[in-house]
């Protein structure tokens, strides 16, 4: 694999971004770590108030991508066979398995959160095996299959907050903000105006397929990987490189997964960044929206009003310091 | 090791020299800090008189400091890894050199380890090492330029004076100055002559001296102190020379005993069995008249032996008459028995001496022809010089014995030193006689090492010590245990009462020459200060002023008022 794969890469993302922020105004970070997990075959879990324009950003990436798009709203009543699809009887009195809004390259898990623990846990198959089992028949998905779920951080009554092992399988957490004076000026403009921008598609299945196998080759040197796993393990409380904070305000910390997804999410940043190796500068840009979803806080942390991004920028801020210059002159 | 490795290591040696050239800069800085530490030290223990420091020493360790500094940081070795860590962080390259080093070791590094090479390899090449590894001015320079300039700062404040005071800095150079002539003295009189070099005391003398100049030169003393340190010194070198003199008779006497064997050898092989005793050996030096003196109180010895002798045989006989009557009572037989028992222990002395009396004269005689072969012997011109020169040791240790100062010079003793040693190689077997010049030799080095040892009793001509080099014996011991006593510089007004008296006169001393003095009698100077109370070290004095008047060192005009000085010191 040469520079021109990497350049390829480069190029493709950048289209797909560019057709995306057509529609899509400001949140460059948003935009840029759902396709990070797009390029990364991770599922994002999009956390911000309605009318963010998520629903928005998920659709444009599908449009964008030329990939079949589904959106599942979650509500308490929800069923399992809502999400997978079900075994209907036809009319020549054969089953017949009718797919569900996961059969899609992109499904859009709209407030996650409200659905009940046992159609979660349907997704949650769905997510890790890239298959589901009706009716003791297992039917796999298609290929790229992508989950963007979206929880909104108020409103938790009648909820269920999702489990940490559901929680674990998104790669990213991208918090959604709300876009500044500017974003919205733009926004107005361009849904209020009689000119609307449509998005185009910029990349196939293929193309989206082919970005991982070359994300996959970035070079990772094992230092650099050591200080990844410093940031991991220094997540766990009873880890000897945990910083103060962490030993503190942390229940639980990141599961090997997390330092899976790191590393991934820091290789698609080195191609987007031309280069051809994993950095540690990398690591730390992909470290909070990597690990903040998969650190439980503790009962004090809440109390203190203490969040999970406090507690990383401070974990990053301590491996840092032990990571110095060789050569000191 | 494959090419890329090679590729990218020869990328990175710029790096890794100049590295090593800042770390050397770095630890001159360091050494130079620890230098500095170390000389401070080095200048306070020299202030305390443990050791001693010279600017030569103080430059000595700081510049080896900074240069051992130096030398350990450019000798500092850096791992190619860290190295390729280190260029990445400062020059932002995002561990593309760390990843390219991993690639370039055969792991499974991935589909871009040839792209990772080359984007290293280009960016590498694009960096100065000098950008990137600056030899800036730091800490560890400016530590030790304080630390440097701290230590001769303190070494300039304690010796160049600074911060004295016009009169402080003429008195020491004044001291500075002794302190010159006191090397010279140790230098000519203990350090340079051969002789002294297998003596551990010399050696040790010369030491405390040195230690004694050191500390004049760095005006580490105060007055007393020095004066006390010169006294010490002094009653050393004293003590020195009189075991130097010691040594000096042992030695004459061994070559009196070597010339005492060669000559009997010499008169055994020619006499034969005719060849003189010891005693007449010994006699044989005497001179005529001294042998007719000899010959003539050891006659009238025997004559007196002799006629004590037939005296107390002629009582005894009478004795032992009176014992053979029988009326005697026991108590009268045991008075007449001890009584003979007395006279018979009084003959046998008696006869004892005329025995060695007779053998005496006996010592005396010689035949015409011993007399004539010791002649022969005596006048040997080679011998006759030789005795000469060993005369004049004698002389000298005589002179020494008796407190005087040596009189041979260093020129004249190696003088003799030659003289003999060219007899001893004109004498080819003669092993006798040889083994007598090996002895006078013995005995000329010990009498160098006795005029070195008077060379340091020079110390109070150097004005360390009351007083000087006068004429009379320099051994005089008046002057050395003066303790503590302080001799001020200038007058001090006393306090005291008394009328200051002046007399001026001239003594006339035909075997010292002239000499105007005036005589100050005055109440003692205040301000004075003595270790030892002055009544215990009056009887020593007024004993040694006793001495000397007996001894007629003291003029006769002035005998008197001695007399009278000391005695008003005892009421």
């Amino acid at each position: 694999m040469s520079a021109e794969h990497a350049t390829w890469f480069r190029q493709t993302f950048e289209s797909i971004r560019s057709e995306v922020r057509k529609v899509i105004v400001g949140q460059e970070e948003v935009v840029d770590l759902t396709l990070m997990g797009l390029a990364c075959n991770g599922h994002v879990l999009l956390e911000g108030m309605p009318g963010l324009g998520k629903t928005l950003l998920v659709r444009s990436l599908a449009e964008a991508l030329s990939l079949d798009f589904s959106r599942i709203q979650f509500t308490p009543d929800m069923m399992p066979a809502d999400v997978t699809g079900t075994n209907v009887l036809t009319e020549h009195r054969t089953f017949e398995f009718r797919r569900g809004p996961i059969f899609a390259n992109i499904v859009l898990a709209d407030e996650i959160n409200r659905a009940t623990p046992k159609t979660q846990s349907a997704l949650l198959e769905a997510m890790q095996e890239r298959s589901v089992t009706v009716g003791g028949k297992k039917h796999t998905l298609v290929e790229p299959f992508l989950v963007m779920a979206t929880q909104n951080p108020v409103e938790q009554e009648g909820t269920y907050p999702l489990p940490e092992a559901q929680l674990d399988r998104f790669f990213v957490k991208v918090l959604v903000p709300y876009p500044t004076k500017e974003d919205l000026a733009e926004v107005i403009a361009r849904t209020t105006g009689s000119q609307t921008e449509s998005v185009k598609a910029v990349a196939s299945q293929a193309d989206v397929i082919r970005m991982r196998d070359i994300a996959k080759e970035v070079v990772l040197a094992p230092n650099v990987l050591e200080f990844g796993l410093s940031m991991v393990v220094g997540t766990h409380p009873d880890s000897p490189e945990a910083s103060p904070l962490v030993k503190r305000y942390i229940r639980y910390g990141a599961s090997p997964r997390g330092a899976q997804s790191m590393v991934m999410a820091a290789k698609v940043r080195a191609l987007l960044s031309e280069r051809f190796n994993v950095s540690r500068e990398d690591l730390i840009e992909v470290a909070k929206p990597v690990l903040r979803h998969r650190i439980l806080l503790n009962f004090e942390a809440e109390a203190d009003a203490i969040t999970a991004d406090r507690i990383l920028d401070d974990l990053i801020q301590h491996v840092k310091a032990g990571d110095r210059d060789p050569v000191r002159v | 090791m494959t090419e890329e490795q090679n590729n990218l290591d020869l990328d990175l040696k710029p790096f890794s020299k100049r590295i090593r050239t800042v770390y050397a800069w770095q630890g001159l800085g360091w050494g130079l800090c620890a230098g500095g530490v170390v000389a401070s030290l080095g200048v306070v223990l020299d202030r305390l008189r443990v050791i001693e420091m010279e600017p030569v020493t103080l430059a000595l360790t700081l510049g080896s400091g900074a240069i051992l500094g130096a030398v350990i940081g450019a000798a500092r070795r850096i791992s190619s890894e860290g190295l390729a860590r280190s260029i990445d962080r400062r020059a932002g390259l995002e561990d593309r050199l760390v990843t390219a080093q991993f690639s370039t070791e055969g792991s499974a590094a991935g589909e871009f380890e040839e792209a990772v090479r080359t984007d290293a390899g280009t960016r590498a090449k694009a960096l100065d090492p000098r950008r990137l590894y600056p030899a800036k001015f730091g800490r560890a320079h400016s530590s030790g330029l304080v630390t440097a300039v701290a230590a001769s700062a303190l070494f300039l404040a304690g010796n160049a004076g600074l911060l004295l005071s016009p009169s402080e800095r003429a008195a020491r150079e004044t001291i500075a100055e002794k302190a010159k002539t006191l090397e010279r003295l140790r230098k000519e009189n203990l350090d340079e002559p051969e002789e002294n070099q297998d003596d551990p005391e010399l050696k040790a003398l010369s030491k405390e001296l040195q230690k004694l100049q050191k500390d004049l030169e760095k005006s580490r003393l105060s007055k007393e102190e020095m004066l006390q340190k010169a006294n010490e010194i002094l009653k050393k070198a004293n003590e020195l020379k009189s075991l130097q003199t010691e040594n000096l008779e042992k030695e004459l006497a061994k070559a009196e005993s070597a010339l005492e064997q060669w000559q009997k050898q010499e008169l055994d092989k020619q006499l034969g069995k005719e060849s003189l005793s010891q005693e007449q050996l010994q006699n044989a030096s005497l001179s005529a008249a001294e042998r007719q003196a000899m010959k003539d109180q050891l006659e009238s010895e025997l004559r007196s032996a002799e006629q004590k002798a037939t005296a107390l045989n002629s009582a005894l006989s009478e004795l032992n008459k009176k014992l053979q009557n029988r009326n005697l009572t026991d108590e009268q037989r045991k008075a007449l028995e001890k009584e003979k028992e007395a006279l018979s222990k009084e003959l046998a002395e008696q006869l004892k001496k005329a025995e060695i009396a007779k053998q005496g004269l006996k010592g005396l005689e010689l035949t015409a022809e011993q007399r004539e072969i010791l002649d022969k012997l005596r006048n040997d011109p080679m011998m006759k010089e030789i005795r000469e020169l060993a005369s004049k040791l004698q002389r000298e240790a005589s002179q020494a014995k008796k407190g005087n100062r040596p009189e041979l010079t260093k020129e004249q003793l190696d003088e003799i030193k030659k003289k003999l040693e060219e007899f001893l190689e004109k004498m080819k077997d003669e092993d006798a006689r040889k083994e007598y010049l090996k002895q006078l030799l013995e005995a000329i080095k010990k009498a160098k090492k006795l005029g070195n040892c008077n060379g340091v009793c020079m110390l109070p001509g150097l004005g360390l010590l009351p007083g000087g080099p006068g004429p009379g014996p320099d051994n005089d011991t008046m002057l050395l245990d003066t303790g503590r006593v302080n001799k001020l510089d200038k007058p001090v007004e006393t306090k005291g009462k008394g009328q200051a008296e002046f007399v001026a006169t001239e003594r006339d001393d035909a075997r010292m020459g002239q000499e105007t003095y005036i005589e100050i009698k005055a109440p003692t100077t205040l301000g004075t200060m003595s270790s030892v109370p002055y009544r215990k070290v009056l009887p020593k004095y007024k004993e040694k002023a006793e001495s000397a008047v007996r001894k007629s060192q003291i003029p006769k005009e002035h005998q008197a008022r001695v007399k009278k000085y000391f005695d008003s010191l005892g009421k």
